[in-house]
């Protein structure tokens, strides 16, 4: 048995009813490791260029990695991929913390496979290593919270038990819903949510007691120690950093300081309310507490709390800073309660919050250029600036009710609905997060290059550009910028198949990750091994989405990113520049007009 | 002349206000600033903002007219009427 796995994994085939054990091959792991590469991996052996989303072999892998549910610090988390995302026509890839990974791995499997469509909906139940299949009509309908409550109190072992599951904006096969787990945590992008909601099945509950061996026991300890000192003295990851203390909200006020905080579609990018809708402002009026996922001794979670007012909602959690842009500057929304609840309404319905403010405030623009006629919206007054209406939008586009069901196209097919395409500010279809690419460079090009379209963590550039970690690099300059996001994208890619929390590498290395998976495997790694490793899993990314397609056409920013100077504000003047860097990192990537080459995927021992 | 200055995060915290509006002579540089700031704000606000952390992260970042200094003249930064500073703690989100 290889450290650090189970050596299991759970293939479902929702057509026949039937469950069956696959043994985990070890060569695979060697190669690809755990959660987004092992997931990949696995979508990429049953291959299919005529794959359609909601296909019954569109895959479904919930992916833990040889760090999940080890004494490594963040080792919560686990990686979500599907073949077809019916968001972006990409392949699907999400990510989330809470308890759900370690406890699948605890349950005793590395890997949950779900192919095939069930003819009624039904959940999954996976407890001590035995799986079974559970007809659920009477969940279908429910919303997270009530779902989770209900499959936790049946388990009958509550604090041993974690849900993932789907919302309604999942059953009604939103593009942009995602997989939520423990109420809170969600592997948001690409519209996860739908694929499983396609497939009906409502929800996965994972309890057990097993307890996983790493290789080298002694070794995993000193090196994990090690790790652990240096997040507790790193000042943004340490128990009274800034991840701690304010969340990641403290990056609004920092974002909007920099000229990069989106507002209003993007038709600007300073909001001069933000520091209403701050971390700051959060810690003050709304705070209530800090929580964090299974082993993470960062604990960005809020719990939040508003008592009264037309916005209020009690004891819930968040908003993270993304959010607040979604729902705030971007939609022109100043009102901190109103960004909250907007929050609890997606967490409660399963939907991506980036994706849906970001369609929101497209929306608003549509409406405000006269594009989305009046009769249209059946009395909603949604406009820019109008929390009530931005909450509304919310439920109606779970429920497709009715201009609901246009906002539930995602911005890009709504846009393009109303005949006005550039309004749109998504990349492959998944709408923009919360930086400006005009003012920071870097970020812009990871934007364009990401496999899963509009996406910060893909290789977050904020960090050099804006944050100075590792390093500071000038967010106005392109110099460099290919480099450093390639770099950036396999550290990534090597994070999320491990799988650990991207804000360790606020305070780690190549050199500590490696030094730990190796404890915990035994497999031959070092930095540059690991790094090698995280490029594989990029590299096979992009010759999926290159077989279903896509190539440099859609490795391109929206518009009025390129073409539209910052018309205010501290940036004022910038505009994105990824078409002068593009043609550099995808020769320094071994690319050809978005491709990788044989050669290069020979290198790398895909193809 | 006057310039504004913003404090974000634990910075804040310690000056008790989230900006002010700040009087300087001509030619004033962030360096000078900062000396008048630590005046103003005493002990916790110079040992929050000099020097750098356990990892070697500079304890404060500086941007002038949302610009880090660093990219400018550094302390060096000459400061003219209206400018906007900004001091920001090592943070980081996502």
């Amino acid at each position: 048995m290889l450290g650090g796995y189970t050596g299991k994994i759970l293939d479902v085939n929702l057509d026949s009813g039937e469950l069956k054990d696959v043994s985990l091959d070890e060569e695979m792991a060697k190669m690809y490791l755990g959660g987004k590469g092992l997931g990949l991996k696995i979508v990429y052996d049953s291959f299919r260029a005529d794959m359609q989303p909601f296909d019954p072999d569109n895959l479904l892998v919930f992916a833990t990695g040889p760090a999940t549910g080890q004494k490594i610090p963040t080792s919560g988390r686990y990686h979500i991929v599907c073949s077809k995302s019916p968001q972006t026509g990409t392949v699907g890839s999400g990510n989330s913390g809470g308890k759900w990974g370690p406890f699948l791995k605890f349950a005793g499997y590395d890997v949950v496979i779900v192919r095939g469509i069930s003819k009624e909906p039904v959940y999954l139940s996976i407890v001590d290593g035995k799986a079974e299949l559970v007809p659920a009509p009477e969940l279908w309908g429910m919303t997270v919270h009530a779902v989770t409550d209900e499959l936790t109190e049946r388990s009958g072992n509550p604090k041993k038990t974690s849900v993932a599951c789907i919302g309604p904006a999942g059953e009604n096969l939103v593009p942009f819903s995602g997989i939520m787990n423990d109420k809170y945590r969600t592997a948001g992008r690409t519209g996860l949510g739908a694929v499983m909601g396609s497939k009906k099945l409502k929800a996965v509950v994972v309890s057990g007691s097993r307890k996983i061996e790493p290789a080298n026991r002694e070794l995993l300890e000193d090196r994990a120690i090690e790790s652990m000192k240096r997040i507790r003295e790193n000042p943004v990851t340490g128990p009274k950093g800034g991840l701690h203390t304010y969340g990641t909200a403290v990056l609004v006020n920092i974002i909007n300081e920099s000229g990069a905080y989106p507002t209003r579609n993007f038709q600007e990018a300073y909001f001069p309310d933000a520091d209403e809708q701050s971390g700051e402002t959060l810690v003050k009026k709304y705070l209530t507490g800090r929580g964090g996922c299974w082993g993470c001794p960062i604990v960005c979670g809020r719990k939040s709390d508003v008592p009264d007012g037309p916005f209020s909602v009690r004891d819930t959690e968040g908003p993270e800073y993304e959010t607040l842009f979604a729902f705030g500057s971007d939609c022109g929304i100043t009102e901190l309660d109103a960004l909250i609840k907007a929050n609890h309404l997606c967490d409660e319905l399963g939907l991506d919050t980036i994706s849906m403010g970001g369609t929101i405030a497209c929306a608003m623009e549509l409406v405000e250029k006269g594009k989305i006629p009046p009769e249209k919206l059946h009395g909603m007054n949604l406009r820019f600036g109008d929390p009530s209406s931005m909450i509304e939008a919310i439920w109606r586009t779970a429920y497709k009710a009715g201009i609901g069901a246009d906002l539930a196209l995602g911005s890009r097919d709504l846009a393009k609905k109303y005949g006005a395409p550039e309004f749109s500010m998504a990349v492959k279809g998944m709408e923009l997060p919360a930086y400006d690419p005009r003012p920071i460079q870097g970020i812009g090009l990871n934007y364009a290059t990401a496999n899963r379209g509009g996406d910060h963590v893909y290789g977050y550039m904020i960090s050099p550009e804006v944050l100075g970690l590792p390093l500071k690099l000038d967010p106005y300059a392109v110099e460099d910028k290919p480099k450093w996001t390639i770099i950036l994208q396999d550290l990534t890619s090597a994070i999320n198949s491990s799988v650990v929390c991207l804000f360790t590498s606020f305070a780690l290395g190549l050199p500590e990750y490696a030094g730990m998976l190796a404890a915990v495997t035994g497999f031959d790694l070092d930095a540059d091994k690991l790094l090698k490793l995280g490029e594989r899993v990029t590299n096979l990314e992009r010759l999926m989405n290159n077989m279903y397609g896509l190539d440099r056409n859609e490795d391109i920013l929206p518009k009025r990113l390129t073409e539209e100077p910052v018309p205010d504000g501290p940036a004022k003047g910038q505009i994105s520049h990824v078409p002068e860097m593009i043609n550099e990192y995808y020769a320094l990537r071994g690319w050809i007009d978005g491709k990788p080459t044989e050669g290069k995927l020979k290198e790398l021992g895909i193809a | 002349m006057k310039i504004h200055i913003k404090f974000l995060a634990t910075i804040r915290e310690i000056t008790g206000e989230p900006e002010i509006e700040l009087e300087i002579h001509s030619g004033d540089t962030v360096e000078a600033v900062m000396r008048v700031l630590e005046s103003r704000y005493g002990m916790e606000f110079k040992e929050a903002t000099t020097g750098t952390t356990a990892g070697g992260i500079p304890k404060i970042r500086i941007m002038v007219n949302e610009r880090d200094m660093e990219f400018l003249s550094g302390f060096e930064t000459e400061l003219k009427a209206g400018d906007i500073m900004v001091l920001i703690p090592p943070v980081a989100g996502g």
